[in-house]
Order: C-alpha cells, then sequence, then structure tokens
C-alpha cells in the first residue's frame, strides 16, 4: 500500500529508521511501511495481482536474473577470457564438466529468455499505464534495465568465441560504429582498437561479469524499492 | 490467486499467506520450465560454431535475434532519406525511439482514459508487429 511514512522526512529515515512517531498505531505503520524492517508490503491490492493483468513477467524476469547470476557464476569457474583458451574452456564445460552442459543451457535459454520476458513487461506497464501516479522514475529504471540487460546479452554472445560469436561482434559493433558523432569513440570503446580482438574479449568479458551485474543487480534494487515505496499500480 | 472477496477487492489482499502462495506457484512454474530447458540442452546442446576466424568470413554474417530488427533496417535503409545520410537515420531512429519510450511518462501525465488506452494499445500494436516483421525478415533473408 502506498501510504507514506508520517514520520522522518528524508528518504534515508525513511528507509533505515522508524523513528519517533506519536502514537502505537503510527509506530506499527512506520515499521510495516519500512523495506528493511518489513521487507514484504503488509497487504496488497487484489486486482493488481491477476494474471491477466500482470502476466506474470516482472517476476519471471526477476528469477531469470538470479537464474543467469547463479549460473553465470558456475560458469566462471570455468572459463578463460583468452582467444587460446576461451574456446576450448567452452568445449571442455560442455563435454567434461559435470552438468556443465544442462549449466550452459540454462544460462543461454534464460539470457534469451529475459529479453522476451523483459520486453513483455515493459508492453504490459507501458498499455496498463503502470507508469502514471508517480512511477515515471521506475519506468525510467526499467528502461535502463533492458538496455542493461541487452548489454548483459550483447557481451555475453563473444564469449565462446566461435565463429557466430566473432562475427556477430564484428556487425554487432559496427552498428555502434555508424552512430553519428560518437560512432568511432564507441566503436574504438567495443572493440579496444579498430578490430574485434583478444582485447575485446577482455573488454566483453569485464564488462559481462563485473559492470553489467552491478548495473543490474543495483538498478533491480532500486526498481524494487520503488515498487515498495509507491505501491503496486492498480489496473483501470 | 487473489481472493474475489469484497473487502479485499477494496483494501487489498494480504501478502501473507494469500500472495506468498501464488508466488510459491510461480516458483514451481519456473523451476518445472528450468528442468525443461536443462533436459532440452541435455538433448540438444546450445553447441559450438567453428573457432572463430577473423580471415574466414561466413557467408551470413548476423547479429544476435534481439539486434537483428535494428541490423535489417540499417541494411534496408536507402543511402538518402531527405538529404540525410540513410545510415544516420537507421542509427538514431532506434536511439530515440528508446528516449521516447524512456521520457513518455513524463510527458503522459493526465489521468488514463479508456481512449488513452485505446492509443497505447495501437502505439504497443503497430510498434510489436514492425519489430516482428523486421525480426523474422532479418532471420530468413
Amino acid at each position: 500500500m502506498s501510504e507514506t511514512n508520517p514520520s522522518g522526512k528524508t528518504w534515508h529515515n525513511r528507509l533505515l529508521y522508524s523513528s519517533a512517531a506519536a502514537d502505537d498505531r503510527s509506530r506499527m505503520r512506520a515499521v510495516a511501511n519500512n523495506l528493511i524492517l518489513h521487507l514484504h508490503p503488509t497487504k496488497v491490492p487484489a486486482p493488481a495481482l491477476r494474471w491477466r493483468y500482470t502476466w506474470g513477467m516482472g517476476g519471471i524476469s526477476a528469477t531469470l536474473a538470479v537464474v543467469l547470476i547463479v549460473t553465470g557464476v558456475l560458469l566462471m569457474f570455468r572459463y578463460d577470457a583468452s582467444v587460446a583458451g576461451a574456446y576450448t574452456s567452452i568445449q571442455w564445460i560442455e563435454t567434461q564438466v559435470m552438468f556443465g552442459s544442462l549449466i550452459r543451457a540454462l544460462h543461454h535459454w534464460s539470457a534469451n529468455l529475459l529479453v522476451v520476458t523483459l520486453f513483455l513487461h515493459l508492453l504490459r506497464v507501458f498499455y496498463t499505464a503502470g507508469f502514471k501516479d508517480g512511477r515515471a522514475i521506475n519506468w525510467t529504471i526499467g528502461i535502463i534495465l533492458f538496455l542493461v540487460v541487452l548489454a548483459f546479452n550483447f557481451t555475453g554472445y563473444l564469449l565462446p568465441w566461435d565463429q557466430r560469436a566473432f562475427w556477430a561482434t564484428t556487425v554487432g559493433t559496427d552498428i555502434a560504429g555508424s552512430l553519428p558523432a560518437v560512432g568511432d569513440l564507441a566503436l574504438v570503446f567495443l572493440r579496444v582498437g579498430w578490430s574485434v580482438s583478444e582485447a575485446t574479449l577482455g573488454r566483453f568479458y569485464g564488462l559481462h561479469v563485473i559492470v553489467t551485474p552491478l548495473l543490474t543487480v543495483g538498478f533491480m534494487l532500486a526498481h524494487f524499492i520503488m515498487i515498495r515505496r509507491v505501491g503496486v499500480a492498480r489496473p483501470l | 490467486m487473489a481472493t474475489t472477496h469484497p473487502e479485499h477487492e477494496k483494501n487489498g489482499i494480504p501478502f501473507y499467506p494469500d500472495h506468498v502462495k501464488t508466488e510459491f506457484y510461480v516458483t514451481v512454474g519456473i523451476l518445472v520450465l528450468a528442468a525443461a530447458i536443462g533436459i532440452i540442452g541435455l538433448i540438444s546442446p546450445v553447441g559450438l560454431q567453428a573457432p572463430a576466424d577473423p580471415l574466414n568470413t561466413p557467408l551470413h554474417v548476423k547479429p544476435e535475434w534481439y539486434f537483428l530488427a535494428l541490423y535489417q533496417l540499417l541494411k534496408y535503409i536507402p543511402p538518402k532519406v531527405l538529404g540525410i545520410d540513410g545510415t544516420v537515420i537507421g542509427v538514431m531512429a532506434p536511439v530515440l525511439g528508446v528516449l521516447l519510450v524512456l521520457l513518455w511518462p513524463f510527458f503522459d501525465k493526465k489521468d488514463d482514459s479508456k481512449r488513452a488506452m485505446r492509443i497505447r494499445a495501437w502505439v504497443v500494436g503497430i510498434g510489436v508487429v514492425v519489430l516482428i516483421a523486421l525480426t523474422l525478415w532479418g532471420e530468413v533473408s
């Protein structure tokens, strides 16, 4: 529910403390509305939870993100981000590591599915005007999350270092390179030079396992905190 | 799933146990899906193509499927549109599209209505059809 905390004025007061409240009732509400002290909302509006309204896409996306983090860490244990080792390390994962093929399949398909579920989530929220009534910032955070996930998939695609990966990255970075004014800059930033090389692999690996995950987790937290603070949108 | 009790319609259902129950079903569903993916992965692995070879360009070079629409747009846009370089339009159109989507709520602040909903339905419909058409075109070409 979207009752505001009657006490504390600043956001960190609201987030961390339930500071001095006038009476028992407002103290209780302060605790129930506090993200840290009371992780889940006490109540959620029933019409906002129907399947035909939500499609469940936000929750499915969040779950896929968790699957991706877990399988991604497992893959990192065996992956070697070098031209000499990348391809053979994937072969090793596929054929020698116990459940390696399963873990890679989960990672691969979850990543592809995540693009679909996020897109459907976006469409649903757009159609049902979930971005109104103080949710504009959260909509923006959501779009940023979608872009970060695309960057995630784009950088992850190169890592197996096979023909498909190499040439998809070549044309993909070419698209970035045709941006007006900043094209060359973007191209050199992505490729670390003018062609796709071992340096590109290192850059994409770094972006894939550190930069994009931190951004994703950070924006996901912000996304969820905003839902908790503003409340779940009700259908028209 | 959500109860239809009139009190709940108005004030919301309790998060626990009602909503948690829904979440539980969702979790089970996702685990089933994960298991299905796992089984598919075991039967037909994601696989690898030949190792990357910068000197050997394959016949059909394509980006990942979610960039195919963008790639197709770039490939078939005329070299000059209204005196502007076609590539610039092809690249800037999606950038401006994303900016529009990003900033939409800051311009569309009126209370929602059935009419606004219809307009959004059309925006969604046309956008999705164009996107899917471009992607399919990219896939078969």
